[in-house]
């Protein structure tokens, strides 16, 4: 059984946020907050030289309360760990939104579309969105017979364009896996552990 | 080569022809320029093949004027320098940045733009252009309309006027200068680059005419020496002036800053919303297919922009400026909305507070004069109900909708002396003074680009094709203005020492060896993307440096 999970070395992001910037460019989500977010915290003891980078998205988690919350059924869990959301199911009422602890969805009230050539943006409006680990990559790398966190068609666009290297995605289940080798060396933690979400992102701490 | 300076032993000096300090746009096109040349060539890169926290901290900085964006994130330290922050969705999973040369008004002196004005002429300077195009992969060189036009799917609007026109930008990737120059240079037998190499001091003879040898550092804590004939600074307008600046042992001011220059004149492009273009016929989304998005026509990325043509601008003393065509679709009620944005009196304001401490739970502060207010401002909260309901009730049932174009903007900077980069008292890790950045923003700025909406506003009017409604209202430097990480003019050039701290070749005034390459020379910006021109500099000042060595 496969699970994608992604690595996030703290140790390694810059904020250059290319990571936002090309989720935002290549999955035209609609008007309103990003998939993506990135936070900067600056150090009070040594603001000059201290800063971390906190970028985040989608947890993907093993038991996401943005499911169990979901009256119609539109959030379901891939059986590859996936979190995703059927767009035609969702009435978007936002029971999702609110039961989120990482904040990592959102609805967009807003009637501006930003491009009308874009017809993704326009039929997400109105309805819950939130970062999908480019499943529609991972799958149309899948049936090629690519790897997914090595071939870089296969992989999840954030992490394929990482300027710092600081993004992982590989299979959890798979021992060789880069993802794997990275949590065992390394001390990882995922975020809110006490809520027992049990995320698919980690993060290595400076 | 490619040689990680942490290893270098302690105050080594590496001896070299031509030492080019930053591996950046500018330095990777020196660099190329200079493969299988007879001399030797040594390429300083402050970060390493990918950029890290700690590198990245040198850069950190105080924003002192106009907002700006965070210093230490606005661009980066490693091998491929900015070329690593093109960040358009290009096609084909690529990246890139939008390119286009200068025009040819933004190399002249013009009596309304103070200290305009380059030393050379477009002209002079096209076949460099023609080249930095070859190099970015761009080709063919043309920007003429006709070239980039698809009949019938994308063509130019047929406005028959004599003040707008269509402009061309391509988009070069980041590919060529990453995955293709990169390795070609560390291929090169008389190129070495080494990695993690900070200057942080540039060492002249006592006339400080000569420089004799540049001081490197890593932050890992070795220190080495570099010497050459040739020194070319390639390190971006911001690092560039802090170099020189802490450069000081014979010239107290600063190398090349003997009259005050260094640093001065910092611009960027302006990038703000000018206004909504409302179509007198949804039709018009037909016809406009060259600007909405990117085309690929013979393989190269282009998109189609309005301009102001040049004798308009100079009939009407304007800054050089282009607008990019954002399609939208919303609402008629949230059109009105934008337009006619309800301002609340104290008797709502007070109501508001009210409805919000109920609904959190909270205890009203000062409640007596909450109730005061909205007693003595009882009408205005009861047209206040009424106009929330009736606009509720339209936005649930009428959801009639418009396609409109947000107008997009980048205009010139005037250059001005007070926008400026100066050394802070913090220091970083190496030792040296961080800096301190005063974007300022001149009247003219902004006077400019509100007289540019009125007579885009006219002219698509008369053309028939819609109406202009502004976003820029007035004569005060807009918040939302903002740059796009194009630092340029902090090391201008003229020809007069008096005017300019570089001379016609990229030479700094008074210095026989020592170079500069990079946005930091430009005079003037215009609208254009700088890569395109940052190249054909490089590429010139490869040139000269080649005949000097000859």
């Amino acid at each position: 059984m496969t699970h994608w999970a992604m690595i996030i070395d703290l140790t390694k992001c810059v904020a250059c946020e290319t990571c936002i910037e090309v989720c935002r460019q290549f999955n035209k989500p609609p008007p309103g907050p990003s998939w993506r977010k990135s936070i900067v915290h600056e150090m009070k003891n040594n603001p000059s030289e201290k800063q971390l980078f906190l970028t985040m998205s989608c947890m993907h988690c093993e038991t996401p309360t943005c499911l169990e919350v979901c009256p119609t059924g539109a959030t379901y869990r891939r059986s590859d760990g996936i979190v995703d959301i059927d767009l035609n199911l969702c009435l978007g009422c936002g029971a999702c939104v609110v039961a989120c602890p990482y904040q990592a969805r959102s609805i967009s009230k807003s009637d501006i579309i930003s491009n009308e050539i874009d017809v993704k943006s326009k039929d997400r409006i109105g309805i819950c969105t939130k970062c999908n680990f480019c499943l529609q990559h991972i799958d149309a790398g899948l049936e090629k017979g690519l790897k997914p966190g090595i071939d870089p068609e296969a992989t999840p666009r954030c992490v394929r364009f990482c300027l710092a290297d600081a993004l992982y995605f590989g299979d959890l289940e798979d021992p060789e896996s880069e993802v794997s080798r990275l949590i065992q060396d390394n001390k990882v933690v995922c975020m809110q552990e006490a809520l027992g979400t049990n995320p698919s992102v980690y993060y290595i701490l400076p | 080569m490619i040689i990680d300076a942490r290893t270098l032993p302690e105050n080594e000096t590496i001896e070299t022809d031509v030492c080019i300090v930053g591996g950046g746009t500018a330095g990777i096109t020196l660099a190329k320029e200079f493969i299988g040349q007879t001399f030797s060539v040594c390429l300083l890169e402050s970060g390493g093949l990918k950029p890290d926290q700690e590198t990245q901290s040198l850069y950190h900085g105080e924003n002192i004027g106009h907002p700006y964006f965070s210093l230490d994130t606005a661009r980066t330290r490693c091998l491929g320098g900015t070329t690593t922050r093109w960040m358009i969705d290009i096609g084909n999973n690529c990246l890139g940045a939008r390119m286009r040369p200068l025009d040819a008004i933004d190399f002249e002196e013009r009596d309304w733009v103070p200290y305009s004005g380059w030393p050379f002429g477009k002209a002079l300077f096209d076949p460099f252009y023609e080249r930095a195009q070859a190099i970015c992969r761009i080709d063919p060189p043309s920007f003429s309309v006709k070239d980039w036009e698809e009949h019938p799917k994308a063509e130019r609007l047929s406005v028959q006027g004599d003040q707008i026109q269509t402009v061309i930008f391509k988009f070069g990737g980041r590919d060529p200068f990453i995955e293709d120059y990169v390795p070609e240079i560390t291929r090169a037998p008389n190129i070495k680059t080494y990695l993690y190499a900070n200057v942080i001091n540039i060492e002249t003879n006592e006339a400080a005419r000569t420089v004799k040898r540049l001081r490197v550092a890593c932050i890992s804590g070795n220190k080495f020496w570099v010497s050459a004939k040739f020194i070319i600074l390639a390190a971006g307008a911001i690092e560039i002036p802090r170099i020189l600046l802490l450069s000081n042992k014979y010239q107290n001011a600063g190398l090349g800053n003997q009259n005050d220059l260094v640093g001065r004149f910092f611009m960027e492009h302006l990038h703000f919303q000018l206004g909504l273009l409302i179509p007198s016929e949804q039709n018009i989304f037909q016809r406009t297919s060259l600007y909405n998005h990117i085309h690929h026509i013979n393989g190269v990325p282009i998109r189609g922009k309005l301009s102001l043509k040049e004798k308009v601008l100079r009939r009407n003393k304007l800054l050089n400026y282009v607008a990019q065509l954002d399609p939208m679709i919303m609402l008629y009620s949230s059109l009105r909305d934008m337009f006619c944005p309800y301002r609340s009196s104290d008797s709502v304001n007070s109501l508001k507070a009210i409805h919000s401490a109920f609904f959190r739970g909270t205890r009203l502060k000062n409640p007596g004069s909450h109730l005061k207010n909205i007693s003595a401002g009882l009408d205005d909260v009861i047209v206040t109900i009424y106009r929330a309901i009736k606009r509720g009730a339209i936005k649930t049932f009428n959801r009639k909708k418009i396609m409109l174009y947000a107008l997009e903007n980048m205009s010139e900077q005037a250059p001005n002396p007070d926008s400026r980069i100066t050394l802070s008292s913090d220091k970083d890790k190496l030792g040296m003074n961080h800096i301190r950045l005063d974007w300022r923003l001149s009247p003219i700025d902004i006077e400019s680009a509100i007289r540019t909406q009125e007579i885009l506003d006219r002219e698509f009017q008369r053309e028939g094709l819609g109406r202009l409604y502004f976003r820029l209202k007035d004569e005060n430097p807009p918040m939302r203005i903002s740059g796009g990480w194009h630092h340029m003019g902090t090391t201008r050039m003229h020809v007069d020492p008096q005017k300019g701290v570089v001379d016609e070749n990229s030479r700094i005034h008074g210095m026989s060896n020592l170079y500069v390459a990079g946005p930091s020379v430009f005079p003037t910006g215009g609208y254009a993307n700088p890569s395109l021109t940052i190249v054909a500099l490089a590429a010139r000042l490869a040139d000269h440096i080649k005949m000097i060595m000859k």
